[in-house]
């Protein structure tokens, strides 16, 4: 999400990592801007904030298992913000 | 509309139009990625300012009637903004990027606030069929999800970020609610058109009519515009004129009538209790005056 974090960062996993694990994570490693947090996550990173959509190598995560996709070494995970207007 | 407008012939000779609301840090961001669209279109643009048009930028706006109600003044200006810079350019149809989870809120929006004559036409696909420029809403059944989906997967410049003075927003509990609801019903946005497309509102109803404003001649359903009203209420200090009505502007507005409110208003009614003047009959004006307010806000 531009703003937030603008270049792709690693996420160390485990073999039974999910895309929880991801939210927290970035939550508590990538996010400099923590005033503006609140638009990509809820309050305790457990669910991306409204409007935001997951990608994990560019699949809607729900079309996967949402927040219980098991994430392996090299997957590419994007948030996106469909915000706009007022 | 430009790529469908070349594979199907559609012959339309489309322009761009945007308006700069004069917000730092959002509306000058997002022009940058529309001129980034002239470019990569080809399409002329239009930028039309609520400096130029009204004389107030939304950042002077909000430095002077504080986070409230900000969306009010801003939806408006920018309706007649658009309309406006529609004529300027020449254009018959003006058609906005509307999609369908900005209907369904508006949908319940317009539910919430009692806002009949809005909530019966605002899920028509065209509106203002009767005037000089119907305007369009051709991704009413588009998600945004699907929208911003589409940009992504196609790499197209788009602008993502929420407005600065939007959190406060009405629509913006709306659009929670229309999200909550549709995790548990995935068809809630659908069905929300749906109910605005098939609600009809009784022909015996007396709805607002159409009548030009006083002052700039834009439509409207009062004396003044909306904008105008607005505008009046900035220029003058009174900035709840046109968003609602309190004491504070009944006392203004009975001081300038050469009463006040601390005469007592012995007109008649008995009760002579001094500054309670507002008595049961001033209430029901009141309301009354309030609802027809609100029947005029944006949307």
């Amino acid at each position: 999400m531009l703003g937030i974090f603008g270049i792709p960062n690693s996420v160390p996993h485990t073999p039974d990592s999910t895309l929880r694990d991801v939210l927290k994570f970035v939550r508590d490693n990538l996010v400099t801007d923590t005033h503006r947090i609140n638009m990509l996550l809820n309050e305790d990173a457990s669910e991306v904030a409204h409007g935001v959509i997951t990608l994990i190598n560019d699949t809607d995560t729900g079309l996967l298992s949402e927040y219980d996709t098991a994430i392996e070494a090299g997957d590419s995970i994007t948030f996106v913000s469909t915000l706009h207007g007022g | 509309m430009k790529t469908l407008n070349e594979r199907h012939d559609y012959g339309l000779d489309l322009q761009l139009l945007s308006i700069d609301e004069g917000i730092k840090g959002y509306r000058d961001d997002s022009l940058l990625a529309v001129e980034k669209n002239r470019v990569e279109y080809g399409l002329p643009l239009t930028i039309l300012s609520y400096q130029d048009l009204y004389g107030w930028t939304m950042d002077d706006i909000v430095a002077k009637i504080g986070k409230k109600n900000n969306c009010t003044f801003c939806g408006v200006f920018r309706r007649q903004a658009l309309d406006r810079g529609a004529f300027k350019i020449g254009a018959t149809k003006l058609v906005t990027g509307h999609n369908a989870d900005d209907m369904a809120e508006t949908v319940l929006m317009n539910v919430l606030r009692g806002d009949i004559a809005r909530l019966e036409r605002c899920t028509n696909i065209v509106t203002g069929e009767e005037g000089d420029l119907p305007r369009a809403k051709p991704l009413k059944y588009c998600f945004e999800r699907d929208i911003v989906m589409y940009a992504r997967t196609n790499q197209l410049e788009y602008f993502y970020t929420e407005c600065i003075y939007a959190p406060n927003a009405y629509r913006g509990y709306a659009r929670k609610y229309v999200r909550d609801l549709e995790k548990v019903h995935p068809k809630a946005i659908l069905d929300l058109i749906r109910s605005g497309e098939k609600l009809a509102v009784r022909k015996e109803v007396e709805m607002p009519t159409l009548k030009t404003c006083e002052r700039c001649g834009y439509m409207t359903s009062q004396k003044l515009c909306k904008a105008c009203l607005l505008i009046e209420g900035l220029n003058t200090g009174n900035t709840d004129l046109g968003v609602r009505k309190t004491k504070k502007t009944r006392v203004t507005d009975e001081q300038q009538g050469g009463g006040g409110c601390g005469s007592g208003r012995s007109n008649g009614t008995g009760n002579g209790n001094g500054c309670a003047c507002a008595g049961a009959e001033d209430e029901e004006t009141e309301n009354e005056e309030v609802r027809k307010k609100i029947r005029d806000l944006q949307f």
